[in-house]
């Protein structure tokens, strides 16, 4: 390790990078929130959130996964390496905040616990969960920002720590599956999908072109097996740079520093990161990635660092360089081979590493200008998410709001208040307990009873519900018309089960795939199933489902939650609800075909 | 990176370059489109069917709250069609009819129900020549907005 170098540690660049990384990260928060916001005002805060982290860090992870093959492909993006493990911890940070509200906001407070929802739901026929993909991504991102400090680098050893976090390729394939069964499913504008595509093809081209051009130069191996293998001309190693060629299955840097010619690994012993692509500064090769030092006559760290890397002969015949292949145990001092000639070409490249004091004038402006290119690729990005996505519903709960309601209760076949309107007539409300649950056994002993009660609104499209506060339910001398009940005949509809709570408000959307888990925890837990209909011009209705004999479904269609169904059934009008009647067994999977 | 790690990274790029494709191609060619249903069947028999007002026919009232939501009444000699033109919706809420302005946050004891609002456009039979309009929130229990609708 080189002197200057702190392993745990602030300098100036890592302030730099991080102040700009908080402020890139809080920047595209901001204006998901703020463009979702204009769009749906009555979104909730949960959801502006869940969305606004996915986003980003979506967003992010494609700018961390960019970086690598970036910098084999040109050294100026190298700074953008050097504190790379920083933003991969943000990043997993704002996916964790994503993953545990969405923990939170879709499987808590069911009859379930939440691990087994988050594991069980979202399945059935042709379907294919798509949250168990992000939570495993976020294990697999854990387990990288967990051990993304040099503690673990030593503890692990470089290949091992290096190996482990490959498994971010894992992560990312995970997440574009998870993005693709589950909010692709959802929002199918064609933009969304191309621009989701666009980013996996941009990564996997640019790893592909740097894994190629690494394949290369390792295909160009000397003939190992020699004892002395020609590299080359010394006239062509620049003063203070590296060839690297590849013997023995592994890359070998033949540095030049005045008159000398030294040979060591070119792996470095921190992150393996490339030693021939760095140069020698103060009589040190430093390492590209992260400024590690070694003396290139004995491959040693200079003290108080104790790292080592293998060393190889060398010697210089005719202006050539021979080289012998086997590496001499880490840390053996090597004579270095003398040149006869001064010449050497020069290298006008610019080698900077964090902890030095100022980034050359050439390379700071390059790293300004990546680095303002990248955020507003991720601004635009997270804008065009945030623009792009499907509306995110009209419904409104009044949470925190607890009002008194009056009138007569009635169970079957979902609990619901009946109030009388001033005029005539009669509204019904669906009660519903706390939580994924259904108000069933809050009501039970006042079925038909006139009662006061307290709860909080939630309501959409003149369809009511009230979220009853457990213990309010008192009686009270209250009378309204009798059921107003109306058989409008059979009909066959098109449309998709959801659960009233979250649909009319509790949560925004409350419907579509991203929401099915929640949808059947919901159901699951007692709360009145409704059959969502659209007729694809902006006219909604929200049917009441209920079986042929005009009972409670709930448990029986858990696994068509949130699919397209056709239900053919009997549509009556209960005071000012409709009620579709139906037997489960005779619902319908649309086809896809058949759209 | 040394060569064993340079080996992984290049059969892992090349597997992801492979699989994930088709893996996203699966998950977007099962995607499915909402159900489209027609809905026209599914009108509430309760509500006396009346012909919509053509656009552009009929008087134009404008309510508003005070909070920002409108809504327009368009009206002729017998009816009222109303659609709220913008903001958050008001929990169950009714429009009815008073022949009178009657000041005050109570619905007078003479108001004639006109029918429910909700998403859209609904058109009602006019009681009266001239009278109020009130918009009542049954579940807020208070007059959203009135307005008055001149004889003709």
């Amino acid at each position: 390790m080189g002197h200057a170098y702190r392993a745990v540690g602030w300098n100036r660049q890592k302030r730099i990078y991080d102040t700009t990384l908080a402020l890139g990260a809080g920047l595209c928060l901001a204006l998901f929130m703020a463009l979702t916001f204009a769009a749906n005002p009555l979104v909730t805060a949960e959801t502006l959130l869940i969305r606004a982290f996915a986003a980003s860090a979506f967003a992010l992870l494609h700018v961390i996964l960019s970086i690598g093959p970036l910098c084999r492909l040109d050294a100026r993006f190298l700074p953008l390496l050097y504190n790379r493990r920083h933003l991969g911890v943000a990043m997993f940070t704002l996916a964790l905040a994503h993953g545990v509200l969405a923990f939170v906001q879709f499987h808590a407070l069911g009859v379930i616990s939440p691990l087994e929802s988050l594991f069980t739901s979202d399945g059935g026929p042709g379907t294919i969960p798509f949250q168990p993909l992000g939570a495993a991504a976020l294990a697999v991102l854990f387990l990288m920002a967990a051990t993304s400090h040099d503690f673990w680098l030593r503890n692990l050893t470089p290949p091992t720590w290096k190996a482990l976090h490959m498994a971010v390729y894992v992560a990312y394939a995970l997440i574009v599956l998870h993005v693709a069964f589950g909010f692709l499913q959802a929002n199918t504008s064609p933009y969304l999908l191309g621009a989701t595509a666009a980013g996996a093809l941009w990564l996997l081209g640019l790893h592909l072109v740097a894994a190629h051009r690494e394949r290369a130069a390792d295909r160009a191996e000397q003939a190992s097996r020699a004892e002395w293998v020609d590299v080359g001309e010394v006239a062509t190693i620049a003063d203070g740079r590296a060839r690297t060629v590849s013997v023995a299955g592994e890359r070998v840097a033949i540095y030049r520093y005045g008159d000398k010619l030294s040979a060591i690994s070119s792996v470095c012993r921190h992150q393996n990161g490339p030693l021939g692509e760095g140069r020698v500064v103060d009589g040190c090769v430093v390492c590209p990635w992260h400024g590690y030092q070694y003396r290139p006559q004995d491959g040693r760290s200079p003290e108080p660092f104790t790292e080592r890397v293998p060393t190889f002969r060398v010697r210089v015949e005719g202006g050539r360089v021979l080289l012998d292949p086997r590496p001499l145990p880490p840390g053996t001092a090597v004579e270095p081979a003398r040149i006869a000639s001064a010449a050497a070409p020069r290298d006008e490249r610019e080698l900077y590493v964090g902890y030095m004091p100022q980034s050359p004038p050439r390379q700071a402006r390059h790293t300004r200008a990546v680095v303002l290119a990248l955020f507003a690729a991720c601004l635009a990005v997270v804008a065009f998410v945030a623009i792009e996505q499907a509306p995110l519903g009209a419904g409104q709960f009044e949470y925190g709001v607890v009002r008194e309601f009056r009138g007569v209760l009635a169970s079957a076949p979902h609990p619901h208040l009946r109030v009388q309107r001033p005029g005539g007539g009669v509204s019904s409300y669906l009660l519903v307990a706390p939580g994924k649950h259904g108000a069933d056994a809050l009501v039970r002993d006042f079925d038909g009873r006139g009662v006061s009660l307290r709860g909080s609104l939630v309501h959409s499209g003149g369809r009511t519900m009230v979220e009853l506060e457990p213990g309010s339910i008192a009686l009270a001398d209250i009378s309204v018309s009798a059921p107003n009940v109306i058989e409008l005949g059979r009909a066959t509809l098109r449309g998709e089960i959801v659960d009233s709570k979250c649909h009319l408000g509790v949560m925004t959307p409350g419907e579509r795939r991203t929401h099915r888990a929640c949808a059947q925890l919901c159901i699951r837990g007692g709360i009145p199933p409704l059959f969502w209909v659209e007729d694809g011009a902006g006219g909604v209705q929200r049917l009441l489902l209920v079986g042929a004999g005009g009972e409670a479904v709930n448990e029986r269609v858990l696994e068509l939650v949130g699919l397209p169904l056709e239900i053919e059934g009997v549509v009556s009008q209960q005071d000012d609800w409709l009620v579709l009647s139906a037997d489960p067994a005779g619902y319908r999977r649309i086809e896809k075909s058949e759209h | 990176m040394n060569a064993p790690l340079r080996r992984r990274h290049a059969a892992m790029t090349t597997a992801l370059a492979l699989i994930l494709p088709v893996a996203f191609a699966a998950a977007i060619a099962t995607r499915e489109a909402p159900a489209v249903a027609r809905m026209l069947a599914l009108e509430p028999r309760a509500v006396k069917a009346l012909e919509p007002l053509d656009a552009g026919q009929g008087e134009l009232a404008i309510l508003q709250r005070a909070d920002g939501p409108r809504w327009q009444a368009r009206h002729d000699a017998t009816r009222i069609a109303i659609a709220q033109l913008d903001g958050a919706e008001a929990p169950d809420l009714l429009a009815y009819w008073t022949p009178r302005e009657a000041g005050g946050d109570e619905l007078a004891t003479d108001a004639v129900l006109l029918g429910p609002l909700n998403s859209g456009e609904r058109t009602f039979a006019r009681p009266g020549d001239g009278g109020v309009l009130v918009l009542f929130s049954l579940a807020h229990g208070e007059i959203v907005a009135r307005a008055s609708l001149g004889g003709r």
